[in-house]
């Protein structure tokens, strides 16, 4: 930056500004920021306007830093904090002991309140310190000695801090200092430690000759009814602001598209049946994805944690007409012209109790629904949950978005010209590759693939008509077709937020969250 | 889904075409492949199709792209049941262990490298994928030179018999096998009974052949270059599997110019074949899995949405591989909502295939031959109505609002720790829907209320700008009654050095007053550890609670870490939208 003249200055400068270099001018002596303020707050200056005031015009060079000193401050830590008033845990320890000598270490821990941490912590004090004595046969015994004399120092520290807040370190006694600098870590007390020390500069502030030119310029400016001339170049200061989750509004986005495009919403719970989540789609009981090591089990009340299929949490029944087409479908295909599984269709493992492994459980509730609109379009976007490993790519529990058309006049022609139309409408690919693929309970099945920047193709999901299998023991109307799609949406919101680590999209930090956009067009 | 590893000379050889790399990818659909690598004339290709066990191999894959040129393959031992004048004895012991079994014999050619490689392969991809671990299929191989038939598959105890593993030098017991071998280790748990005897092969003169499915025997069970006579045999607990598996493994030596000479299987008097008491191998599997069935031509159509001839969809089933000669209905089979006049494709679907449950997977048959650029994608014709979910649709209000009232949204996992939502609440554990079999403790339980994930983005955030209002509206699962039920909820957090009660109940009431309803905060009935007491209250609105607001307890806001004051709320959607809007 080159050197401003007394004129540029005088033209910038602020009111508050002024005001510091006039009371420095008067005063002819370096003033620290305190007394600086001391001297302007009865204008209405705040203590942090003055200081602000004052480092602008040192960078500006027209004040300058006579001195510097540093000044150590103890505030009450993060578990002091609303109890300083009822002095440390030991000396609590100390009152309850006096008058309940020999009780358990257990029930005074419980009698006091006091979590595992802060008993075992403040216990080690009092034994160090030689103040209390523990025997199995004779319990806690208070012992009393020089010690107290410590923990008196520290309470009256705890005391001075619940009525003033802080403390300058100097006023304190030798002994008190010792006490407080044991009990916590410097500067960032962390949230376990009794106090907390903050270190503060304090500064004194001299006029420097530029700094006299560019007041008197200032004065007559001012005298004249000039403005301030403002000085674009600075940041505004930063608001927080209400705002949307990005990913959120992203999956609103979605929302929003299908519905536009005359998708009616399903919805549904995360805890689901197997039958309803697998059964219900024709998906075998043998099929591995359907294996315990790839879904999660809900325990029943009282088990433990394992992979007894026993233990599992079982929904009473299942609804009797549809559980009995599902079966027959299974074991022999029933009415619906298929030969079926040919396997024993295990009615206990049908009602156990899972977390929706895929948003098609939604679609197969949906088709069984007695007033279900036909013809009908419906889409969910459901939260899923598979049993894996959380990282990059996996996030504990990820979004799907689900739909299906049910008519007696849909084809596969419609599910090409449904996936091109999401993949330009949703995903905004210019090109849509279709592929042969195979799915338990679809036929036939298709999946979409759209291109990738890094990539090449990447898949976007899966597609199919659903087989006779599955509509015909779940809907109402035996001619109807349903032709169902599954879109992944965490890999869409990552390409369209720019993120790499899906669980950035659940992220926990603020910052990150304000520094994405939340605005999909 | 399985990837197998092939070589393009061999691929191209076993086509009787010259492959490049792009040929390849272009004919891929056609067996639900994709490409997942390439190294010289080595290609790696994954296989989407569960139920066609069939493309796990090259000589399946390669089989499946000479019917586009070639129509179907006929192999004269799936037409009749071949000469079997061997046999194998099944123990009926093992009908509650391991029941099935069945082999085969291939004469006439010698194994080279590539070809042993690939059936090594293919052993594994059977055994390991579509057997499920080796539990309901496994396959062995062995040189036949050294086989006296009758072959025995027997039950034995664990520690009765010895034999030599392949890849050891000494006698082992099968129990030490089971507890020693890679393979045994591998598999046995999985495949296997924990107790009690388990299955060996073994010939006439007494030579174990191998202990299925773990491991053959160094003598007979380790092939060479050069062998020119293979015993192929397969058992399980899956009838079928076996069956097929066996019928596959026949086409693929065949294809490789191997004489096959079946085998029989005779069971003992009592057990229950399928196919009775004598089952030979390869077998045509006529009359049991459907081999023939009728495909109304009308269903393809509309299945397709395109008109196709009972002739043209004939000849996309033959370019499939699948035998198809159009026909007029006579029968009943097939018969669906006016087809009975129809025109209909009588087809044999090969023996090789288990995929064929319905006649739309014939439809899907016709669709690959005729590649997926033969669809014109078009929109459907008919009107539907748009329409968000009522209650999403009202949580999308009330997200707007909490914004417009200056808070941040957060979105968190459902799945948590329930650490994190008892003791660092300072709640006591209560009911929450527990996952049985927790990849981790750190998402064990569905949450139970929200305000576990806002102390998380405090925890997180604590050098983020001040003041932090944030909230957010998201499902979590409660116990009602004696079942679960995801809920909708919206909280809210405030957090700086001055946060209180009273601010975030003016922004709950700016939320709430426009709809002019009765609002109330009552002392709750019990107090929640999560609040400090007498600073907790409970929402009402026209007298009905909607959830509690409160100011949060320093035991909660000490073990996330948190070194500022916060209030929180939390209310629940559904109760809050049936006081609104009762006739919605």
């Amino acid at each position: 930056m080159t050197a401003l003249t007394p004129e540029q200055i005088a033209e910038g400068l602020h009111l508050h500004e002024g005001d510091v270099l006039w009371v420095l001018r008067k005063a002819n002596a370096a003033l620290s920021d305190g007394s600086l303020y001391e001297s302007l707050k009865e204008k209405g200056l705040e203590e942090a306007q003055v200081r602000s005031a004052a480092e602008r015009l040192k960078l500006k060079g027209v004040v300058s830093v006579a001195k510097e000193e540093v000044q150590t401050w103890v505030f009450l830590g993060g578990i002091s904090r609303g109890h300083a008033r009822e002095g440390s845990v030991e000396s609590r320890i100390q009152k309850y002991l006096q008058t309940n000598q020999g009780c358990s270490p257990v029930k005074a821990r419980n009698d006091l309140h006091l979590t595992q941490e802060e008993w075992g912590t403040a216990f080690g004090n009092l034994k160090r310190l030689g103040l209390v004595e523990t025997t199995p046969e004779d319990g806690l015994k208070w012992k009393g000695g020089a010690g107290e004399a410590q923990l008196k120092a520290l309470d009256e520290v705890l005391l001075k801090l619940g009525d003033q807040g802080k403390l300058a370190l100097e006023e304190l006694s030798p002994e008190q200092c010792e006490e407080v600098k044991k009990r916590c870590r410097k500067s960032r007390g962390s949230g376990k430690d009794l106090f907390q020390i903050t270190e503060t500069v304090k500064r004194w502030y001299a006029i420097t000759d530029l700094g006299r030119s560019a007041l008197t310029i200032f004065e007559t400016r001012s005298a004249a009814g000039l403005e301030r001339q403002y000085d674009f170049s600075i940041s505004p200061p930063r608001i927080v602001a209400g705002r949307a989750h990005p990913y959120r509004a992203f999956l609103d986005w979605v929302r929003r598209k299908l519905v536009s495009l005359g998708f009616e919403e399903m919805t549904g719970d995360m805890v689901e049946s197997e039958f309803w989540n697998s059964d219900a789609l024709y998906m075998p009981q043998f099929h591995p994805a359907r294996a315990i090591h790839d879904v999660y089990y809900v325990q029943k009340e009282g088990a433990a944690a394992g992979r007894d299929p026993e233990t599992c949490a079982t929904v009473p029944s299942i609804e009797e007409s549809f559980l009995a087409n599902v079966s027959a479908a299974h074991e022999n295909g029933g009415k619906t012209g298929s030969r079926g599984w040919r396997y024993r269709f295990d009615h206990a493992r049908t009602r156990r109790m899972i977390l929706r492994s895929q948003g098609t459980a939604l679609s197969a509730r949906w088709m069984a629904k007695k007033d279900l609109a036909i013809p009908g379009k419906y889409f969910g976007i459901a939260r899923c949950f598979r049993n894996d490993t959380v990282d990059a790519t996996h996030a504990p529990d990820f979004f799907q978005v689900e739909g299906i058309v049910v008519s007696r006049t849909i084809n596969m022609t419609h599910l090409l010209g449904l996936l091109k139309l999401f993949a330009q409408e949703v995903a905004r690919a210019k090109e849509v590759r279709f592929l042969p693929a195979y799915f338990p309970y679809t036929e036939p099945s298709v999946e979409v693939h759209i291109p990738h920047p890094a990539a090449g193709w990447m898949e976007m999901g899966g597609s199919g008509i659903f087989r006779p299998e599955v509509t015909r023991p779940l809907l109402a109307d035996p001619e109807a077709r349903v032709i169902a799609w599954g879109l992944g949406l965490d890999r869409m919101a990552m390409s369209a937020l720019g993120i790499s680590d899906i669980r950035d999209l659940f992220s926990s930090d603020l910052e990150f969250l304000r520094s994405k956009p939340a605005v999909f067009l | 889904m399985p990837t197998i590893t092939a070589s393009l000379a061999d691929l191209s050889a076993l086509t009787g075409e010259t492959l490049s790399p792009a040929t390849v990818e272009a004919l891929l659909p056609l067996v639900k492949g994709e490409i997942k690598g390439l190294s010289g004339d080595e290609i790696k290709i994954e296989l989407n199709d569960t139920n066609r066990p069939d493309l796990w191999c090259p000589e399946g894959i390669a089989r499946q792209w000479r019917a586009r040129r070639l129509g179907p393959q006929r192999y004269p031992f799936f037409d009749r049941a071949p000469h079997a004048p061997s046999s194998i004895q099944a123990d009926p012991r093992l009908g509650a262990i391991r029941p099935w079994v069945g082999g085969f014999i291939a004469r006439g050619s010698a194994v080279t490298d590539l070809f042993l490689k690939s059936l090594i392969q293919t052993q594994e991809k059977l055994s390991d994928n579509f057997g499920a671990f080796r539990k309901t299929l496994s396959m062995g191989v062995y040189r036949a030179v050294h086989i006296a038939f009758p072959v025995f598959y027997r039950a034995v105890g664990r520690t009765e018999r010895k034999f030599v593993p392949l890849g050891f030098e000494v006698e082992m017991t099968l129990a030490e096998i089971l507890e020693k071998h890679p393979k045994g280790v591998q598999f046995g748990k999985s495949a296997l009974p924990l107790k009690g005897p388990v299955p060996i092969l073994e010939d006439a003169k007494g030579r174990i052949l191998s202990f299925p499915p773990i491991v053959n025997s160094r003598a007979s069970g380790e092939v060479k270059i050069g062998d020119t006579d293979l015993f192929i045999e397969m058992t399980g607990t899956n009838f079928w599997s076996v069956a097929l598996g066996l019928n596959i493994c026949a086409a693929n030596l065949a294809d490789r110019g191997y004489t096959i000479e079946g085998v029989n299987t005779l069971y003992a008097e009592g057990s229950a074949p399928p196919l009775g008491r004598l089952v030979v191998a390869p077998h045509p599997l006529a009359d049991c899995l459907v081999r023939e069935a009728d495909l109304p031509a009308p269903l393809v159509s509309e299945l397709l949405g395109a008109p196709l001839s009972p002739r043209e969809i004939a000849e996309a089933l033959f370019r499939y591989g699948v035998e198809a000669a159009p026909c007029a209905l006579s029968g009943t089979r097939g018969s669906g909502p006016g087809l009975s006049k129809e025109k209909t494709i009588s087809c044999r679907i090969p023996a090789w295939r288990m995929d064929f449950m319905h006649p739309v997977d014939l439809v899907e048959d016709v669709l690959l031959a005729r590649g997926l650029s033969s669809v014109v994608p078009a929109m459907p014709a008919e009107f539907t109505v748009g329409r968000s979910d009522p209650l999403v649709a009202f949580a999308d209000a009330a997200r707007q609002a909490w914004t417009g009232l200056g808070f941040e949204e957060i979105f968190s996992n459902v799945l948590a720790a329930e650490r994190d939502l008892c003791e660092r609440l300072n709640r006591r554990p209560g009911l929450v829907a527990r996952i049985l079999n927790p990849y981790s403790a750190s998402y064990a339980v569905l949450r139970d209320s929200l305000l576990a994930s806002l102390l998380r983005v405090e925890a997180a955030s604590a050098k983020a700008l001040y003041p932090h209002r944030i909230f957010e509206a998201g499902e979590v699962e409660s116990i009602v009654g004696d079942s679960f039920k995801t809920q909708l909820r919206l909280a809210a957090l405030i957090a700086h050095d001055k946060a209180n009660f009273s601010e975030l109940q003016a922004s709950l009431w700016a939320f709430l007053v426009p709809w002019g309803k009765d609002l109330s905060i009552l002392k709750p009935e019990r107090p929640d550890p999560a609040f400090i007491s007498g600073r907790l209250g409970k929402i009402l609105v026209e007298g009905r609670p909607i959830g509690q607001i409160g100011e949060i307890a320093p035991e909660a806001l000490e073990s996330w870490s948190v070194r500022v004051p916060c209030a929180a709320l939390e209310i629940d959607l559904a109760a809050l939208r049936e006081i609104l809007f009762p006739a919605a």
